[in-house]
């Protein structure tokens, strides 16, 4: 009976020893996933950041264009119109060339601002009937509602992506990882409440 | 229980890989197809005719053209955008197209892929809707129009395949439908030419009118069929410009003229297949354009070239008579 009983104790030491490893092996493995998982995500975030980006600028660049094709079709007070919008278009360019935290909702309200003029000062050009009638005005609404639109979409994956990854930030596993990773959550590109109300524009 | 034998495990794999390609290929069991009417806007007819144009379209031009007709669909946009993305329009290179019509709404987007941003600028797409496309939906040609703009598409493709992600950005136009508008008034602007111009500077002037967008079917130099033809005609400012453009990159080498006098065909080069021969008759003592002569003999393949209907030249067939005869 002894020997039997030896051999039973050494049988399950080796068990013990065994599930300890798996656990061990588990336990590093779930780290390293949720570390991989964590790391992609933030690159899945960086990535639609880049597409906001570029749609903002593709945006600021236009007005500039629309102002200058259209100079000789406007009235003094669609000109002014324009020329508001127009800075409000240089104030998003600086704001995308300046790389200070907190960006996201900073070029979230100087976008929310352009649009808001550029939603005054279209329908104005579009009573032209001159201007409304040719094909110069459809190509030039087409490229910003193109570029409105593109930023929409670019706006709708990038806080898609914010919030996969600021929902693994804050799991129990991630938090512990982004911790020693120094992984921050990130800002939704919003403009925030009254962003997108009606202007008061004085001529 | 007896293991399952080997030929068998083989068999039950290739059956799931094929299940697995049926359902991911455009058109297949778990895709609906190139044109997704649920609106039940175009007839089984109209529907079958536009997905044979499209399938053609993919084959030879590496384009996806999709078509969605539906009510209701509230944000057109961000629908487009999401249907690209849930079926895979345009594969891996992003080479697809997609048109969402709704006609609750009266709207209609044009989705533009990656892979095509660089042909299909938005501004293009908005000239195609706008001056082609709407032009027939306002008298109710749905099927019509989205063909019409088929060849635009062709005319604009190009073969140069551009690298690209899957999917769409947002590209493309949404612009107002027009569905049931009706059909504008055309123009009463008349058009000058001389007492006895001869039939090329007929033609010049066709182009001149044609180039300032002149729809006008009452014209002096169109014989009288022409303009029973072009009365009830959806002549868009695009088919106006792309007769300008042709026009103008077309040269008259060659003038035929009947025996008696009386009609006459302007030729361009035997090889310029994207110049076709003009049919003039003499009608009041005046060269007038027969274009519903044209219209029946002369047929337009893909990438605008043309070809001779015989059957159909009628008094015309005097100046093709190497074609009539054949070789």
């Amino acid at each position: 009976m002894a020997p039997a009983r030896r051999q039973r104790g050494v049988d399950g030491g080796s068990v013990r020893l065994l599930l300890f490893l798996l656990v061990g092996v588990a336990a590093i493995v779930t780290l390293v996933m949720t570390h991989d998982r964590l790391v992609a995500q933030e690159e899945a975030v960086d990535a639609a950041w880049a597409d906001v980006e570029s749609s903002l600028q593709r945006r600021a660049d236009l007005v500039p264009n629309l102002a200058r094709s259209l100079r000789a079709h406007m009235r003094y007070e669609s000109e002014t119109l324009l020329a508001l919008a127009r800075e409000r278009a240089e104030a998003l360019r600086e704001g995308l060339a300046d790389g200070q935290d907190g960006k996201a909702a900073q070029l979230a309200r100087l976008e929310a601002a352009l649009s808001r003029e550029l939603a005054v000062v279209m329908p104005r050009l579009m009573a032209m009937p001159g201007l409304r009638s040719g094909d110069q005005f459809l190509r030039f609404q087409a490229q910003l509602e193109g570029s409105e639109n593109r930023v929409n979409v670019a706006r709708l994956r990038y806080n898609a992506a914010v919030r996969d990854y600021n929902a693994a930030l804050r799991g129990f596993l991630g938090r512990w990882v982004a911790g020693s990773l120094g992984l921050a959550p990130r800002d939704y590109f919003e403009a925030g409440p009254g962003a997108g109300g009606s202007p008061e524009v004085a001529l | 229980m007896r293991p399952l034998p080997a030929t068998g495990i083989v068999l039950l794999l290739l059956g799931l890989t094929a299940l697995g390609w049926r359902v991911a290929a455009p058109g297949g069991a778990g895709s609906p197809g190139l044109v997704d009417d649920r609106a039940g806007l175009l007839s089984a007819a109209e529907r079958r005719r536009l997905a044979t144009y499209h399938a053609w379209l993919r084959e030879h031009h590496g384009i996806d053209y999709r078509v969605v007709v539906d009510r209701g669909l509230d944000d057109l946009d961000r629908f487009a955008v999401e249907y690209v993305e849930r079926h895979g329009v345009g594969g891996e290179n992003g080479r697809g197209l997609l048109l969402v019509l709704d006609p609750a709404a009266n709207q209609v987007r044009l989705e533009v892929g990656y892979g095509l941003e660089g042909r299909f600028s938005d501004a293009f797409v908005a000239y195609l809707q706008a001056r082609q496309m709407t032009e027939f939906f306002a008298v109710d040609r749905v099927a019509d129009g989205i063909q019409a703009s088929t060849e635009l598409i062709i005319a604009q493709a190009g073969g140069d395949a551009v690298p690209a992600i899957a999917g769409s950005g947002g590209a493309g136009a949404r612009l107002p439908a027009r569905m049931g508008e009706g059909r504008a008034a055309p123009g009463d602007e008349r058009v000058a030419v001389e007492e006895g111009a001869p039939p090329r500077e007929v033609l010049a002037t066709y182009r001149q009118a044609m180039a300032a967008r002149n729809d006008n079917p009452e014209l002096e130099i169109y014989s009288r069929a022409t303009r029973d033809m072009l009365a009830d005609w959806v002549m868009t400012p695009a088919q106006m410009d792309n007769v300008a453009k042709s026009l103008a990159a077309c040269s008259v080498v060659d003038e035929r003229r009947s025996r008696e006098g009386r009609r006459a065909v302007l030729l361009a080069a035997p090889n310029a297949r994207r110049c076709p021969p003009y049919f003039l008759v003499r009608q009041d003592g005046a060269w007038r354009l027969d274009l519903a002569a044209m219209h029946r003999a002369v047929r337009f393949g893909p990438g605008n070239r043309w070809r001779l209907a015989p059957e159909a030249l009628d008094a015309y067939a005097f100046a093709f008579e190497e074609v009539v005869r054949g070789p």
